[in-house]
């Protein structure tokens, strides 16, 4: 849930990249952290757990500085992919504002992306949340192997599996070049904090 | 989502501040796609070895076919990243196998250790997932890269500083517990010996074990006596393995399959789930292998050791056989035959109205109500008494039929018995009452291990085998 302190004027607002294991949620969490000012992020954190199998998630925070006295803070977090984490993911998304899911464009990856999409639908049901009511926007990643050998979908592909449904914005991406990693974090982000002010019926006057 | 009319310049505001903080890093700098990096400036491409790009495939790591030896390695990790289990990692060490095979021997040699991390890993996250780093996978990546890259190159001695030395220390320290015995991985998996080269030790390596395939899974197996005893030792040895392998059975049954089953059908268990899952096939890898080294002196009903209780002496523990694992077993006969069943989950036992009787192949609680404004809550005891009444009313158990066919019609004096244990429930029409039975008073157990039965394992009183039906397998 978004974190509104009004006493110190500050708006946190929860980002999580959903999707599949080895799609490239953690490049693109680590493209948006070498390429921001420092002024701009904080430390990126890597969570483990001790003793137990490491589990982790990413948490970048990102200060979009001071609009009308308030301190807009965006927090960027990733879930591990693997099937077993199902727990992991789950509490991650606790308190999201905004999703970016992030889709592997492989072929053999293709049944992953839809059951990644019904596992985070399902999840959020079980917090009270509906996807379809949550900025959501739709990375397709690794466009940059369309032009090897390698077998990928095309958009119209990753359209009819993952967007006939919700018919978000997409963005066509390559985490590990940078290329669309802005653009889809500049859409989320002007959607997750409408989405945060106008749930919070945050009223600010000039 | 729409904004509301006096947020409108607020939220313009607020899209203009993310414009000015994203706009500038988006652009051709780093709109285009980076150029795949290129196999000769390998000291530079092993000092960023992050983000892992996909390295071209020289000529000598193409297949027949044309294809890239490595891709079956690269897919296997893809799936393996999604999902860590048996059936992948299998997959991904046949991979890793395959591209050794394609290496050049000298540089196959040299690599050994690498293939050997690699497998090994492979093989940790097999056996104990749980103690494995989620980095795991993306460790393995890099050393397919590395592979990659020395398969490209013309002098591996180039490499071995920038590339080899960090990927093998990744690979080492992505490995939790590296074996106990060393030399069940070959020579070549052993960590480097202090101020022995890396060169130098892949040399040596070279000379003792040429090009070594990748250990397999029975090589880390404890392996059994070379040398078989005979006589009396031989005998006892025999007797104790037997038992050895009784008590695997019922760990497995009694404990293991369980646990696992809870475990699956909880949600947030998968986790424990899978490290049970993996329990149990290693304790019946081991039961198969001592099974198999056994041979024809394996007796499948041999009796579980006995164990003396505290304070006991070994020849009292003997005669009070205190393998059964229940102090008290309800006896009666069922269907002409004597059978045992759990004090602890009988909810129901009594001789009921004759409409129950009526009731066929399955029993709605509620017909155990006594009289029209009754509870089935106050009939019932055990388990079921906490359940709400709502839900009793709604709950129908299942009818056990002893002779088999189709229509089975009780007697019109026989008690009924209902066991229950969590949410699985069975009826029983008994020939006569329960009669308590103390296991302590000397009776031979032995388990079954098939979860499916209702059958957990037969006591033999008086000469009689009386088998023991639970809801454990439900």
């Amino acid at each position: 849930m978004a974190l509104i302190d009004l006493s110190k004027k500050e708006i946190h607002c929860k980002i999580v990249y959903y999707g599949p294991g080895r799609c490239g949620k953690t490049t693109n969490l680590l493209t948006v952290h070498s390429t921001m000012a420092d002024n701009a992020r904080g430390k990126m954190l890597t969570i483990e757990t001790k003793g137990d199998r490491t589990l982790f998630f990413d948490l970048l925070p990102l200060n979009l500085g001071t609009i009308r006295g308030f301190n807009i803070r965006i927090q960027l977090y990733t879930v591990p992919g693997q099937v077993m984490y199902a727990a992991t993911r789950k509490l991650v998304l606790k308190g999201v504002d905004g999703l970016v899911f992030v889709a592997d464009p492989l072929q053999v990856r293709r049944e992953r992306n839809i059951e990644s999409l019904e596992d985070l639908r399902v999840n959020l049901l079980d917090y009270g949340l509906k996807l379809e009511e949550l900025p959501l926007v739709i990375q397709y990643n690794k466009r940059d192997l369309v032009d090897t050998p390698i077998p990928t979908l095309t958009v119209a592909e990753l359209d009819a599996d993952l967007n006939s449904v919700f018919n978000v914005k997409t963005f066509e991406a390559s985490a590990v070049t940078g290329m669309g990693v802005f653009e889809t974090l500049r859409e989320i982000s002007k959607q997750t904090v409408r989405y945060v002010t106008n749930k919070h019926l945050l009223h600010v006057t000039k | 989502m729409t904004d509301k009319a006096p947020d409108r310049d607020f939220h313009d505001e607020i899209d203009d501040a993310i414009d000015n903080l994203f706009s500038p890093r988006m652009g051709s700098d780093l709109g285009k796609p980076a150029e795949t990096p290129s196999l000769q400036p390998v000291a530079q491409a092993a000092a960023d070895p992050a983000p892992v790009t996909t390295a071209p495939v020289p000529g000598s790591l193409l297949s027949v076919d044309g294809t890239d030896a490595f891709a079956p390695f690269d897919e296997a990790l893809l799936s393996l990243d999604w999902e860590i289990s048996p059936g992948n990692i299998e997959k991904a060490r046949s991979a890793l196998k395959e591209i050794q095979g394609f290496f050049e021997v000298d540089k196959a040699v040299a690599l050994t250790e690498i293939f050997a991390l690699m497998d090994r890993l492979l093989e940790v996250m097999a056996i104990a997932p749980q103690s494995v780093s989620t980095s795991a996978p993306k460790t393995l990546q890099e050393g397919l890269q590395t592979l990659r890259v020395a398969a490209g190159a013309d002098d591996l001695s180039l490499v071995e500083k920038t590339l080899i030395d960090p990927t093998l220390s990744e690979l080492r320290s992505a490995i939790p517990n590296i074996p106990k015995d060393y030399s069940k991985l070959g020579q070549t998996a052993q960590p480097k010996t202090q101020g022995v080269s890396g060169i130098e030790q892949k040399t040596e390596a070279a000379a003792v074990t040429p090009v070594q395939s990748v250990p397999t899974e029975e090589d880390v197996l404890p392996e059994l006596p070379v040398v078989a005893p005979s006589g009396t030792s031989a005998a006892v040895l025999i007797e104790t393995v037997n038992g050895h392998i009784a008590v695997l059975g019922k760990c497995i049954a009694k404990r293991i399959v369980p646990i696992e089953n809870l475990f699956a059908k909880t949600p947030g268990y998968e986790k424990l789930h899978a490290i049970h899952t993996e329990l149990r096939e290693r304790m019946e890898r081991q039961k198969q292998n001592l099974i198999k080294a056994l041979g024809v002196d394996y007796q499948a009903d041999a009796p579980l050791p006995l164990e003396p209780a505290a304070g006991q002496s070994e020849k009292s523990a003997v005669s009070t056989a205190a393998a059964c694992p229940w102090q008290n077993v309800a006896l009666a006969s069922w269907g002409g035959k004597k059978v045992g069943f759990l004090p602890e989950q009988i909810v129901y036992q009594k001789k009921p109205a004759e409409r129950v009787r009526k009731c066929g192949s399955f029993l709605p609680m509620k017909k155990l109500k006594r009289g029209l404004f009754g509870k089935i809550s106050f009939v019932v005891q055990g388990e079921l008494s906490f359940r709400d009444e709502a839900t009793l009313n709604m709950l129908t158990i299942p009818v056990a039929n002893p002779s088999g066919a189709k229509e089975y019609t009780p007697r019109a004096d026989s008690p009924l018995l209902i066991l229950f244990k969590e949410n699985s429930g069975m009826a029983f029409w008994l020939d006569e009452p329960t009669e308590q039975f103390d296991t302590s008073t000397g009776c031979r157990w032995e388990p079954v291990a098939d979860p499916t039965t209702l059958v957990a394992g037969n006591l033999t009183v008086n000469g009689e085998i009386v088998p023991v039906i639970t809801m454990r397998g439900m």
